[in-house]
């Protein structure tokens, strides 16, 4: 369509209109990178990143590698990652350009002023998710399209302010959940709304569990690190390192005031392809029941040892938070159970039970869902076509909802009874007021 | 006292506190007033008494047990039909957050206050703005932010117009914007034209967020006077409110905001959100704006409202959208169609089909990719006519549409139009047959097996093996045997290889393949060949290795090629001596420096290597364990042969290996190199019995990994190998 419509137009244009003639102090020179099957500067799309940590990291190389796209700045509150991640992209471009330097990537401390930039066309964020979602909105009103981490949102009230304002601004977004560009779990997922497995009974999904409150002594700030800022939106505590590391098995991720722990760093990958197994997008479960031995499992916030949250969805569903299936079958990944049959998938694993489920093509006349070239492809692609990526917004929200309704009720140790078409948690104000979080002053969505 | 029991004795309490009334106020120690003397309360007051020595601990780590315990009760206080006790328990929370109590406990339960306290602590919170420590008055602020009674929102307004710094005043404008607080319009109108532009901001935000219609005349009085820095916030918030009219019914007033920003010369991206929100609030009504739109010569924006058509809900849109598809450009035409294929909505069908003969070439292909979406068996002959007489994109979008036709009478519409096709238009729609995956177009693609065009036999082929069950495949196997030509060949042993391996027996498997091998001519026998090295299994390396001594050449060097692939066994059981080094030394120079492996008397020191290799590969990776750099290693093992025989080893190292057995070296590779297993292959005599092998490896830097494959001197297996690291073996 774009191509059709734009004939005679640069791409650089198309991406940008108007706004592109104001983008010459930090343009790319055109002798720069034009060899080799590297698009023009003109014609990538530039990017840049905010959160150069553990997946801010891990994303760098590869869209230094892609000849659609150009990294023109990095921002993070650590001065020395920034500083690196600086010098990787400098130095990645000057040997792509078999040239001694290249200069061209600016470091921001503040994201707000790499927003500020009228030649940025998207924006990768990769910040903890306590600042998923002002990142995410304030790149939206910056009319830039954006690539966030997942899981979407620290909160539900959060993830649907994010779902309204990429449509406010028509903005491509696309949640990190990338599961959804492998095949096995398309297949996986085709099979089961293909009806291959009869009608869908039962869905095992096996992730962590909850994040919790820790209590860590306080240690110097680390030179470098603003650490006000790190905390940003969230309550005040003292600097410890593993408060904001990024690594798995700890760090932020499995603290309650930047994390939803496992549930939903791991959930937003596991429960986001039940969701798309069951057909549940746009969609949730009426009825989140936690376990009966609540205390305990609260106390130690383990999904994979014993009995977890249970899922029932209005059409008879049941999805549950375990490791443990009927007939003492570890749970690889995603489990879904059907009246004929059983699908299981994870990164690399895929099986049917009967394998010929597995085997037999899905035919023309089967469910197919959207088949991605690659979750990064499809955000570029969808960057220059303007339509919805695989992993649009509004999935990454109805996802991550699942995993904070099942921290809500691990928390709060009571089932809950929720409204998927209001968003809202039915007779019980108390949990209600879980939904949403006062941000500390003077940040605000 | 644990939890458990103080929530039963809370619960039996309950009842009586429901009795309570008409409580007398006394004094907090928080300087506020306790508002109530019930027994509940009193029960709680005892339990944070005992917890606040741990809550406020020195050390943050002892706080764990005591502040975990009160978020404990709050939970459970929390719960539906709890109220007395969640009321009793906030009450005497905030009997102890005054300063008298340390500050981490202070924190810690005002934060506990934030999710569960009501009317009854607004005062108390409110009392805390006046607390010396900034962020105990900020806990209070986020307690009243989000506390659903109406006198919290009372207390952040008194405070508000009390307040004196500016960074209090955003605090507690953001607050009241949380809250949607329709009350607070007046004051923060005011404060929109604040000198400072950080309380202007989120003054104006906050209108964008409470958005009633006092606040709303405020931002459109604004739209027409704000000016930078402060005119972002003021489109922005315009915007949002602009939604929450639409969300409240007043759609018109809201879609005048949208054009008023539409029409003017803001930035693309409000342009982009007005053109966004005309949609919203106008739906169908929206269509005339949005397709001339269409026709723009800007770069955005006829995709922005091609998205804007697509995901207006109202059906009304199709016929609106049929009825602009004779008003509008190629371009936008093109654009037309393909959002009505986007949209699904079959009443376009009719429309859609008209313009799949049109003049403009862009405006028939987008015709072809509609109907893939919302075509059904209807369609068949005419896309395959439009198969049949284009070529490039159109032709290849009229055959897409036929891969991709829904319904359950496409296929035998497809099988008519085969059947009834010349040789050229056979060919592509029996590709387009083959792509459909469709198990109801077996028969027919059996049929076309020996058709007389080489692309759509060999597209036939390629789709049995993605389609063919199981029990069809000495049907593919037939295939195979009957096919002429190299790329028919190909494809007909890639789909034997296809539907043979979705059965889990291996010697099944290969059955018809065997079965074919008796009567085939020598060509055919050499395919099948292949495909038996494929699949694997003791069937197919019995025949490979009754083929290797045929008199035939070709079948002959096939069988022994095949042969040669066939994987051995890996040794993955070993004892490890190591890692020695030598100062100074580089691992190339440790290659022929002896180490006590190989000094007289073998003193080494020998241990199990518990690295666990790879079944699949055979990759045993040192480097797991050892780190070392410039150093050597040596890994030993004993190999059974049931008799005196030739064998081949292929061998893999990163960097250097050498290779003993039975004493004496029978290869040796002074290599800096990673891994690849069979880099290096040689012929070991074995005697019978055991055999002892030992091999040194370098290890320069990076990966330190080998590994070793034993094999019958003609490939495959060897009978009766097997590995040992038994001491007395070696002997």
């Amino acid at each position: 369509m774009a191509k059709r419509h734009n004939a005679g137009v640069s791409r650089r244009a198309f991406l940008k209109g108007a706004a592109a003639a104001v983008a010459a102090p930090y343009f790319v020179p055109a002798s720069a990178l034009g060899r080799a099957g590297w698009k023009p500067p003109s014609e990538r799309i530039t990017v840049g990143f905010i959160g150069i940590g553990n997946m801010g990291g891990s994303h760098l190389p590869g869209f230094l590698g892609d000849k659609e796209v150009q990294v023109v700045a990095v921002c993070d509150v650590d001065a020395v990652k920034r500083a690196n991640a600086r010098k990787q992209v400098e130095e990645k471009y000057a040997a792509d350009r078999q040239a001694g330097t290249f200069k061209g990537c600016a470091e921001y401390h503040k994201f707000e002023e790499l927003l500020a930039r009228p030649d940025i066309d998207a924006i990768l964020s990769a910040v903890p998710d306590h600042w998923h979602a002002i990142v995410a909105i304030a790149t939206c009103r910056a009319g830039k399209d954006i690539y966030s981490e997942k899981p979407l949102s620290l909160t539900i009230r959060e993830a649907d302010a994010m779902v309204a304002a990429v449509r406010r601004y028509g903005r491509v977004f696309q949640t990190g959940s990338q599961q959804r560009s492998e095949h096995n779990f398309r297949l996986a997922c085709e099979l089961v709304r293909s009806g291959r497995i009869g009608k869908l009974q039962a869905v095992y999904v096996n992730v962590g569990g909850p994040s919790q409150e820790r209590y860590l002594p306080e240690e110097p700030v680390r030179e470098g690190l603003d650490w006000d800022r790190w905390l940003g939106p969230a309550p005040w505590q003292p600097y410890n390192s593993e408060r904001c590391s990024g690594n798995y098995g700890g760090g932020w991720r499995d603290i309650r005031d930047y994390s939803g722990g496992m549930m939903t760093d791991w959930g937003a990958h596991h429960f986001d392809i039940a969701q798309w197994g069951m057909g549940m997008d746009g969609s949730g479960p009426v009825e989140i029941i936690p376990p009966k031995k609540a205390p305990e499992t609260r106390q130690a916030p383990d999904g994979t040892k014993g009995e977890g949250v249970v899922y029932k969805y209005a059409n008879g569903v049941v999805m549950y938070h375990s490791c443990k299936a009927p007939g003492d079958h570890n749970v690889n990944g995603v489990l879904f159970v059907g009246t004929d049959g059983k699908v299981e998938v994870n990164r690399g694993y895929f099986k049917t039970w009967p394998d010929e489920i597995g085997t037999t093509p899905i035919g023309p006349n089967d469910v197919h869902l959207y088949q991605s070239p690659g979750h990064r492809q499809d955000w570029l692609n969808c960057i220059r076509n303007r339509q919805r990526p695989i992993c649009d917004v509004a999935i990454g929200a109805s996802s991550v909802t699942v995993c904070h309704l099942g921290n809500i009720a691990y928390w709060l140790g009571r089932p809950l009874k929720w409204d998927p078409v209001k968003h809202e948690i039915i007779g019980d104000e108390e949990a209600s007021r879980w939904l949403d979080r006062p941000k500390r002053a003077p940040w605000r969505l | 006292m644990n939890t458990r029991l103080i929530r039963t004795a809370l619960a039996l309490l309950v009842a009586a506190a429901l009795a309570a009334a008409g409580c007398e106020a006394v004094p907090t120690a928080g300087g506020g007033r306790l508002s109530s003397t019930s027994p509940i309360e009193k029960q709680y007051i005892e339990t944070i008494d005992r917890l606040l020595p741990g809550m406020g601990a020195e050390k943050i780590v002892d706080r764990k047990d005591a502040q975990l315990e009160l978020e404990r009760l709050c939970f459970d206080a929390s719960a539906p039909g709890k109220s007395a006790e969640r009321a009793a328990l906030s009450r005497a929370i905030m009997t102890k957050v005054g300063p008298q109590t340390a500050k981490p406990a202070r924190v810690w339960m005002l934060r506990k206050i934030e999710p569960l306290g009501r009317d009854e602590v607004v005062a108390d919170l409110a009392r805390l703005f006046r607390d010396k420590d900034p962020e105990i008055r900020e806990l209070a602020r986020r307690a009243l932010q989000n506390n659903p009674s109406p006198k919290a929102a009372a207390a952040l307004r008194a405070e508000l117009a009390t307040a004196t710094s500016n960074e209090w005043r955003v605090a507690l404008i953001n607050a009241l914007a949380f809250r949607k607080d329709a009350q607070s319009v007046g004051a923060i109108r005011k404060l929109a034209s604040s000198p400072n532009t950080c309380v202007a901001r989120a003054a104006v935000a906050a209108l964008g967020d409470i958005a009633t219609d006092p606040a709303v005349n405020t931002l459109t009085g604004m739209l027409r006077t704000a000016q930078p820095p402060l005119r972002d916030t003021v489109l922005d918030a315009s915007i949002r409110a602009a939604e929450a009219l639409v969300a409240r019914g007043s759609r018109e007033r809201a879609a005048g905001i949208y054009e008023q920003l539409a029409d003017s010369g803001e930035p693309e991206r409000v342009r982009i959100a007005a053109v966004e929100g005309i949609a919203r609030a106008q739906g169908v009504k929206a269509v005339p704006r949005l397709v001339a739109l269409l026709n723009e010569n800007d770069v955005h924006m006829p995709l922005i409202a091609a998205q804007a058509l697509q995901d207006i809900p109202d059906p009304r849109v199709t016929a609106e959208l049929v009825a602009a598809l004779d008003k509008t450009s190629p371009a936008a035409t093109a654009t037309l169609l393909e959002v009505l294929g986007r949209r699904g909505d079959t009443a376009a069908m009719p429309a859609v089909v008209r313009k799949v003969t049109a003049a403009d070439p862009d405006v028939r292909i987008a015709a072809l990719g509609a109907l893939a979406q919302i075509g059904d068996s209807s369609v068949v002959p005419l896309l395959a006519e439009r198969a049949g007489k284009t070529d490039g994109e159109e032709q290849a979008a009229a055959t897409n549409a036929l891969v991709h036709l829904r319904g359950k009478d496409v296929d035998p519409a497809i099988v008519a139009a085969i059947d009834a096709a010349g040789p050229h238009l056979r060919s592509i729609l029996v590709r387009a047959a083959a792509d459909r995956r469709s198990s109801a177009l077996l028969p027919t693609l059996y049929a076309h097996v020996n058709d007389p065009d080489e692309a759509a036999r060999v597209a036939v082929v390629k789709a049995l093996g993605r389609l063919a069950p199981t029990a069809d495949l000495p049907r593919v196997v037939d295939a195979l045997v009957k096919a002429r030509g190299d790329a028919m060949r190909t494809a007909a042993e890639e789909a034997v290889c296809l539907v043979a391996t979705r059965i889990a027996d291996r010697d099944q498997r290969t059955a018809p393949v065997i079965a074919a091998m008796s009567d085939a001519p020598a060509p055919v026998q050499v395919s099948l060949i292949r495909v038996l090295g494929q699949l694997q299994g003791d069937a197919a390396l019995a025949a490979l290795r009754k083929s290797s001594r045929s008199e035939d050449k070709a079948v002959k060097a096939a069988a022994a090629e095949a042969l040669a692939k066939w994987p051995g066994q890996y040794c993955l059981t070993w004892l490890f001596s190591g890692p020695y080094k030598k100062d100074g030394s580089k691992a190339t120079d440790l290659f022929d420096m002896p180490f006590e492996p190989e000094e007289p008397g073998d003193r080494a020191t020998w241990k199990p290597l518990d690295i666990e290799g790879d079944k699949q590969s055979g990759q045993i990776v040192l480097s797991k364990r050892y780190k070392d750099t410039d150093c050597c290693g040596y890994v030993q093992t004993n190999v059974w042969s049931d008799r005196e025989q030739e064998a081949r080893m292929l061998l893999g190292s990163d960097d250097g290996i050498k290779v003993w057995l039975n004493g004496k070296v029978v290869h040796a590779h002074n290599a800096t190199r990673s891994l690849m297993c069979g880099d290096d292959k040689v012929t070991i005599s074995l005697k019978k019995g055991w055999n002892l092998l030992r091999i040194k490896l370098t290890q320069g830097g990076g990966d330190w990994s080998f590994c070793c494959q034993v094999a019958a001197i003609e490939g495959g297996p060897l009978e009766g190998l097997k590995f040992s690291t038994e001491a007395e073996h070696t002997k």
